[in-house]
């Protein structure tokens, strides 16, 4: 087999079927507002809500920041999570719908099926990050040159975890009502205990354990330390950036691999 | 003569959750190539285990029985999927995509790209008259123009063979002939359909039937030999109360080549004089026989006559079936 047939092989089964998934994804995402305004708004109005309640009784006693500054890297990551959920409940509907039926018995391999679903996710949940960072100045943050490399590594690997953990739940459920059930039970809890509400500190007892145990910590941390003024310092009682982008990635890359192993004992069954 | 498409020798299938349970046994059957081919067979027949396992959704591990284009179905999966377009019986399309929208997403997905993919979508969708409405979401089109738009997706790789899940579910008589009218033209140009269908009317238009029952083929062949074999006629007579259809189905006894059918309070019988037997019944059961009629078989008579249920049970003696060649 020559170089120019594998990757023309590659590029047929692999490439362009990733690429029709996300471009679907993207594309029913854009045409569903509701969507669009769940993922978005909701996020932001418990940024907006909370800072202002908070906004005298708090100040992280690891950062001196305010609320609105702390809170600011938790809300995107629920932006991440909650986009996440949105675009990959469609892993539900494709299967009611049949969509997924089709997808599978086409030339596609399985595995430009997951990419193209965490990709798609991937892009929608930076997309919808980047428009809830206009809000950076209300916050009082600002960021220099030296955030943007932190913060687009930050964006991209928390994504990819979100999206894959999304998929990975939407794929297990039977239902939306059942994935929303599974939401609420696990994943908010898990972004709950993840730093983004509130700081946790070896103080903080059992639930320190959990913080350090629970992967969600890792993107709101890396989240937060983007938007630091030096993201590469060190932040006492928080993981640095690069742990928490390797622990990121490790984490979407392990939930993309069992997806994939899933599927395929799915479509041998 | 060509060589068949789907070759099927003593095939037999259980799924592996129940292996002592045979869904398919022993089956043996060809599809000739540009035919229409109707897999019938009442509710749990194994139609649609055959469905998948043709389509290669289901795999199987019984080498040298199935055969698709002269490759073995259990080896070669991938093989033989690029020549198959498949319609499943429930939609799989996207509503939120336009109909030009989901045959490119469908030809992303098989591979088809370059310059000539635009022109291979508006060939799809003018074979099947959908070219005006490339621009509708796939939810606003009719339940027609939806099943329409699914063969478009499957002829988008060109493939040799159709094989369609109940493809008229749901559809009005119009909008069942308008697809009719694109089967047809597929097999003049050459391509293979196997369409699986509980509805007789549609399977009586195939070139030829496959009558599954109980996982066994039935009946195979022509559908109208089929049908020509019970007849030349029908009588259905209904009665008041079921001892009296059963005194009837004795009284039909005495004539030949009949083959009788109870069925709670009618009986259905196929005979050859049968206006002369209607006679008859009115003057035997002249207060309990509440009405008559005759017509010409249909393959819906041949569909109840093999797959109505046979056995008599102990405690209902409603059904019973009775085949008198004299």
């Amino acid at each position: 087999m020559t170089l120019n047939s594998i990757f023309s092989s590659t590029y047929k089964s692999f490439i362009l079927p990733s690429f029709a998934i996300c471009w679907r994804d993207i594309l029913r995402f854009l045409r569903q507002r509701h969507r669009i305004s769940g993922a978005l708004f909701t996020p932001l109005l418990f940024w907006v809500l909370l800072s202002a309640g908070f906004s005298i009784s708090f100040q992280d006693p690891i950062s001196k920041a305010t609320y609105a500054q702390y809170y600011f890297s938790g809300t995107l990551a629920l932006i991440m999570l909650f986009t996440a959920i949105f675009s990959t409940v469609t892993v539900i509907e494709d299967r009611r719908e049949g969509f997924l039926q089709y997808a599978l018995v086409s030339q596609a391999k399985t595995a430009s099926i997951v990419t193209g679903k965490l990709i798609g996710g991937s892009i929608l949940a930076i997309f919808q990050s980047l428009i809830f960072c206009i809000l950076l100045p209300f916050a009082q943050i600002s960021l220099s040159l030296h955030n943007l490399i932190p913060l687009a590594l930050a964006l991209l690997a928390s994504s990819l975890a979100m999206t894959a953990l999304g998929f990975l739940t939407a794929w297990q459920s039977e239902s939306t009502a059942g994935f929303h059930a599974l939401m609420n039970l696990i994943l908010l809890p898990l972004w709950m205990l993840s730093g983004a509400l509130f700081p946790i500190t070896p103080q903080s007892g059992i639930v320190w354990w959990i913080y350090l145990a629970n992967p969600i910590s890792y993107p709101v941390a890396a989240i937060r330390l983007a938007l630091q003024p030096n993201p590469w310092s060190y932040l006492p009682h928080t993981p640095s950036l690069p742990l928490s982008l390797f622990i990121t990635v490790t984490f979407a890359s392990s939930l993309f691999f069992i997806s994939l192993l899933i599927i395929k004992r799915k479509k041998t069954a | 003569m060509n060589k068949p498409i789907i070759e099927v020798s003593q095939f037999s299938f259980s799924y592996p959750t129940s292996p002592s349970n045979p869904v398919l046994q022993n089956l043996t059957f060809s599809i000739e190539p540009s035919k229409i081919t109707a897999i019938i067979g009442p509710n749990g027949s194994g139609k649609s285990t055959l469905f998948k396992i043709l389509s290669t959704i289901q795999p199987i591990t019984h080498t040298r029985k199935v055969f698709a284009f002269g490759l073995d179905i259990a080896t070669s999966p991938n093989q033989i999927r690029p020549k198959i377009g498949v319609l499943f019986q429930n939609p799989s399309l996207d509503p939120y995509l336009t109909a030009y929208e989901n045959l490119l997403c469908a030809a992303l997905l098989a591979g088809i790209s370059g310059k000539h993919i635009k022109s291979q979508i508006n060939l799809s969708l003018a074979s099947v008259g959908l070219l005006q409405d490339a621009k509708t979401l796939a939810s606003r089109l009719s339940g027609g123009q939806q099943r329409k738009l699914e063969i478009a997706r499957c002829l988008l790789t060109s493939p040799p063979l159709l094989i369609l899940d109940e493809p008229s579910s749901g559809l009005d008589p119009n909008a069942r002939a308008d697809l009719w009218q694109v089967y047809r033209s597929l097999t003049e140009n050459g391509t293979t359909i196997i369409l699986i269908t509980h509805l007789m009317d549609e399977a009586e238009k195939a070139d030829s039937i496959i009558l599954l029952n109980h996982g066994q083929i039935a009946a195979a062949g022509n559908p109208l030999n089929l049908i020509q074999k019970f007849g030349p006629f029908i009588l259905t007579a209904s009665f008041s109360d079921p001892t009296t259809a059963e005194k009837a189905v004795i009284h039909l006894k005495n004539f030949p080549n009949s083959t009788i059918l109870m069925r709670s309070t009618s009986i259905i019988a196929s005979l050859s004089t049968p206006h002369i037997v209607a006679s008859s019944l009115h003057d035997i059961f002249p207060n309990s026989l509440l009405s008559t009629s005759i017509h010409k078989p249909t393959l819906n008579d041949v569909f109840t006559f093999i797959t109505y249920p046979t056995q008599q049970s102990p405690t209902n003696n409603q059904l019973s079936s009775h085949h008198n060649e004299n």
